[in-house]
């Protein structure tokens, strides 16, 4: 339905007869930093990360701060863990623990006087069976579509998914699914990822370049981080919060990880309409 | 400017009830063709006499005279220059009026209501001139006999077709063609069609890369009038409008409009008359999408059944009594969703009723008032899964109740008063007050009205929106009317208005009621308006200041803000100058204040993309907007047919006026973000031919 969101808000554009775009000069409040919590942990491992927001006019800034203390708690157990930052500033897990499949976690972060906590819960994982490329026909153009399928892991009970393409290890773009997208024994989700023809002031998250290396990332995830996700992907919003105690930004996530990825040949792809 | 149309005096009850007895009392004989009368150019000075506040019965001839852009005149769009009434947004047909949303307004053709009556994505209105008779314009209090708009009533009457003889008119400009005839089927009927369609699509066809594409729309309604006899009529009125846009086998959009209405006027004694109606509405909405297998669809529906009575009764001479009585069946779907095998909807339904009574006179030669109430009831209906919330918020299933289970019911008291003080024989002095309701809410995804915006309908958790509203108005005339100034101050005050829940968006959850939250709105405003009725340059400069503000819970940390559709400083002049007998030419100009806007104050590093902050809701504004529009018209009368050029320009002097604000990564620039405005049109030429005959 992201799709359905973006078809939508540029169903206008189609309509537009002489639009033109231009550069604005804007000049934007200034407001307290607030902190960024950012903690995935998967079967695989994973860390959390803590920074600053950035004033609109700066370049912006990821440094990651390192002085908080920070404790996740298996609640299904009752075991708390320390987490202690690595030389890149994220905290990791002690070594050899990872979050087991039904297990609710809780994180803790104090730092600055400041208190936030949030909860996640770790679902049964899924895998990718399908990740492929066609081309869809568009007026004067073709766009490569990737569709992503994987089963769901648990029948019968509601699942929520969070899709991450990645291109050459970069983030590149993300999507959510239900249950309810399923097809033929999987849920398949779609992404136009790039025009054809190549662009002369493509950025980074306009086009593929042949060659390029796609991954795709499929976590299950609980209603709460759906939701969140959910309201991310809501253009000129804020996103819900997910940590109570002070404010920040951010969320808290312990899902398992499926990931494939594929190479982008332009050739090798097949028209779909 | 001299005009003539040909209307019913019973069918005018419906808009403007009283007036249409006082217009048959200066017409004695007209009675002979049922209350038929000719209205020619009346003078601007009997709008004094008008003792509704905040209304205004607007001639089509000049509001389509006004500049059009592509060439379409739309009357619904051209109100946008009127004191305040303003577009929701640079080249959107839809109205606000006092600070309300288009979506709050309700809008009625031959007593049918319809939903977003809107082609091109919101660009213009689906009324094709050439099919209206008369517009009214509700601003302030509406009378008693509407019900269910918190902002404003919009009240369209079909051309009901020359009863004389045949005639017609066609036209094409660069978006659309159309045609229209009118005239008399022997002696007792007369009937009028008028077609519009764009044609873009048929040259689109013959261009291999877009031969793909789907892209047009049109409207076309008919109206049939049967005089029965000396004291009653039937009319028929047929109408349907609907848009395409799409690509073939891949994604597909289509929006319509669809409704028969039929009215009965009967006039039962020379002082009593009564008006029966029945009309069903259908406003339908689907789109789908079909990419490597995976097929979404998203639909949804209002449909609405209607009766309705009005009597008139003239009380004395000097004063009407108005009542009715008007129920609607309600089927509301919010969304119905098929992906891939699976599907979800929400229905509701409901049962709206209104009853009223309305008296309208003066008191002397100074005082002069309409006083009515409405009772408004609202049953939402079973027949449909409901919800409930748990302590905790959670959203509950609570079953589904049989259809003609009543789930919660509603009685709200809405009274109605306009009040005239005739200060002398130029002047006059108007106050209003008025609460209304509405029970149908749009809930929309951006700030404008789209064809695809999700409504909910009043229920067991959804409450009626209601609008509390008084005005204060000052018109004076000046040299019999030639020249016009007048000034209107308002306060509303609206509950229950509902919007998404921060992070929520319409595809969030198919149960819309799980999805929304409900708080309050106000807004004040001064208008202010010099006008020049009569000779060969007419024209007028109108001015708006206001402010309106919402606050819902959850959203700028639940304190009032500024709501989206704000305008602070509205400014529209307007002018046209017959130069010739056969050249005219129109312009206008128009100013307003940047739009309020949500923009980042910060942004952060999210999932290895940047994202962005926003502290309060609305705190910026978008720059200002203003434009120039001029047109030309050339008109060449022969004995039996005439012709017409029209010549103009849209935005003549290309400001790039802001449709879009949006925020971007840019890494040429140092602080590696950019702010990008959009901007739907530029300077755009138009010309159109138009045959009459």
């Amino acid at each position: 339905m992201k799709l359905f969101t973006k078809l939508t808000l540029s169903a206008a554009a189609l309509t537009l007869l002489t639009a033109c775009e231009d550069e604005l000069d804007f000049q934007y409040h200034d407001i307290e930093p607030l902190k960024v919590i950012e903690g995935t942990f998967t079967q695989e491992g994973g860390g959390l990360k803590i920074t600053l927001t950035t004033p609109m006019d700066e370049p912006l800034d990821t440094t990651p701060l390192t002085d908080a203390d920070v404790a996740i708690t298996d609640l299904t157990e009752g075991t708390t863990y320390q987490l202690t930052p690595d030389a890149e500033g994220i905290y990791r897990l002690p070594e050899g623990i990872v979050p087991l499949t039904g297990h609710e976690y809780a994180v803790d972060v104090t730092t600055a006087g400041q208190h936030f906590k949030a909860t996640s819960t770790m679902l049964p994982p899924t895998s990718i069976d399908v990740l492929e490329f066609s081309w869809i026909a568009f007026p004067g153009t073709e766009q490569a579509s990737l569709q992503v399928g994987f089963p769901d892991p648990e029948p019968g009970v509601e699942n929520y998914y969070f899709v991450k393409i990645y291109r050459n290890d970069r983030t590149f773009t993300w999507s959510l699914a239900r249950d309810i997208y399923m097809v033929d024994g999987l849920v398949r989700v779609n992404f136009f990822l790039t025009d054809r023809e190549p662009k002369d002031d493509a950025t980074f998250y306009d086009m593929l370049e042949p060659g390029d290396v796609v991954k795709a990332e499929v976590y299950p995830v609980d209603l709460k981080m759906f939701d969140y996700l959910m309201s991310a992907a809501m253009p000129g919003k804020n996103m819900i919060d997910y940590f109570s105690g002070d404010k920040c930004l951010g969320y808290f996530l312990t899902a398992p990880v499926a990931s494939q990825t594929i190479v982008y040949d332009p050739e090798k792809i097949d028209l779909h309409n | 400017m001299r005009f003539s149309i040909v209307l019913a005096a019973l069918a005018l009850t419906m808009s403007i009830s009283g007036q249409a007895l006082a217009m048959s009392k200066e017409h004695p004989d007209t009675t002979l063709r049922l209350n038929e009368v000719t209205v020619t150019a009346t003078s601007p000075m009997t709008r004094l006499d008008n003792l509704q506040a905040g209304a205004e019965k607007l001639d089509p001839e000049i509001l389509t005279g006004t500049p059009a852009m592509l060439g379409e005149h739309d009357i619904i769009k051209s109100m946008q220059l009127l004191p305040g009434v303003n577009s929701e947004g640079e080249g959107s047909g839809g109205i606000q009026v006092r600070g309300g949303t288009s979506a709050q307004n309700l809008i009625i053709f031959d007593g049918a209501p319809l939903y977003n009556p809107t082609h091109v994505m919101g660009l213009f209105s689906t009324f094709n001139e050439d099919a209206v008779a008369a517009v009214t314009l509700f601003k302030g209090p509406a009378p008693a006999q509407y019900g269910g708009a918190s902002s404003a009533v919009v009240d369209v009457m079909h051309r009901p077709g020359n009863p004389d003889h045949f005639r017609g008119t066609a036209s094409i400009g660069l978006l659309s063609a159309k045609a229209a005839v009118e005239g008399p089927i022997g002696s007792r009927l007369t009937y009028a069609v008028a077609a519009r369609r764009s044609y873009a699509d048929l040259f689109l066809k013959l261009l291999p890369d877009y031969k793909s594409t789907i892209m047009h729309f049109y409207d076309v309604s008919g109206k049939m009038r049967w005089h029965v006899n000396s004291r009653n009529f039937i009319d028929l009125t047929l109408y349907r409008a609907e848009d395409q846009l799409g690509l073939k086998n891949l994604t597909h959009m289509d929006w319509s409009n669809s409704f028969g209405a039929l009215n009965w006027h009967s006039r039962l004694t020379d002082r009593l008359t009564l008006t029966s109606n029945i009309t069903g509405t259908i406003y339908s909405t689907s789109m789908w999408m079909d990419v490597n297998g995976v097929f979404q669809e998203a639909q949804g529906h209002i449909k609405a059944v209607q009766m309705k009575e009005a009597l008139t009764a003239s009380l004395s001479d000097a004063f009407t009594l108005d009542a009715g009585l008007s129920t609607r069946l309600l089927d509301v779907k919010s969304a119905e969703w098929h992906i891939g095998e699976n599907t979800e909807s929400e229905l509701r339904r409901g049962w709206e009723t209104g009853l009223w009574a309305s008296v309208e006179g003066k008191l002397n030669e100074h005082f002069g008032l309409v006083a009515g109430m409405r009772l408004s009831l609202m049953c939402g209906l079973g027949g449909n899964p409901i919800y409930n919330f748990a302590p905790d918020g959670t959203m509950i299933d609570a079953g589904t109740p049989p259809k003609s289970h009543i789930t919660k019911a509603y009685l709200l008291p809405e009274p109605r008063l306009s009040l005239t003080y005739r200060l002398a024989a130029n002047n006059v002095l108007r106050a209003g007050l008025s609460m209304t309701s509405q029970n149908l809410h749009a809930l929309r995804m951006t700030d404008s009205s789209l064809p695809f915006d999700r409504y909910a309908l009043t229920s067991n958790l959804v409450k009626p929106e209601r609008c509390t509203q008084v005005s204060l108005g000052y018109v004076q005339m000046f040299r019999e009317g030639e020249w016009e100034i007048s000034a209107e101050t308002y306060y509303k005050d609206l509950h229950n208005v509902y919007d998404y829940c921060d992070g929520a968006t319409m595809f969030s959850d198919v149960r819309l009621e799980n999805i929304i939250l409900g708080g309050r709105g106000r807004s004040t405003g001064l208008e202010l308006l010099l006008r020049k009725n009569t000779g060969r340059f007419t024209g007028w400069i109108a001015y708006t200041l206001s402010l309106t503000q919402n606050r819902i819970p959850g959203i700028n940390d639940d304190r009032w803000y500024v709501a989206a559709n704000d305008r602070r400083n509205d400014l529209a002049i307007v002018g046209m100058f017959d130069i010739t007998d056969r050249w005219r030419i129109s312009g206008s100009w128009t100013f307003n204040s940047g739009l309020p806007l949500s923009a980042p104050d910060v942004k952060y590093d999210w999932n290895g993309l940047t994202h962005y902050y926003y502290t309060h809701r609305n705190g910026y504004r978008a720059p200002s907007a203003h434009r120039l529009d001029i047109s030309a018209t050339y008109r060449k009368v022969n004995p039996r047919y005439s012709y017409e050029w029209s010549f103009g320009f849209y935005n003549l002097y290309n400001r790039h006026n802001p449709y879009i604000i949006f925020f971007e990564d840019d890494d040429t620039k140092p602080s590696g973000t950019k702010a990008v405005q959009y901007s739907l049109f530029g300077i755009v030429p138009s010309v159109s031919f138009t045959i009459n005959f």
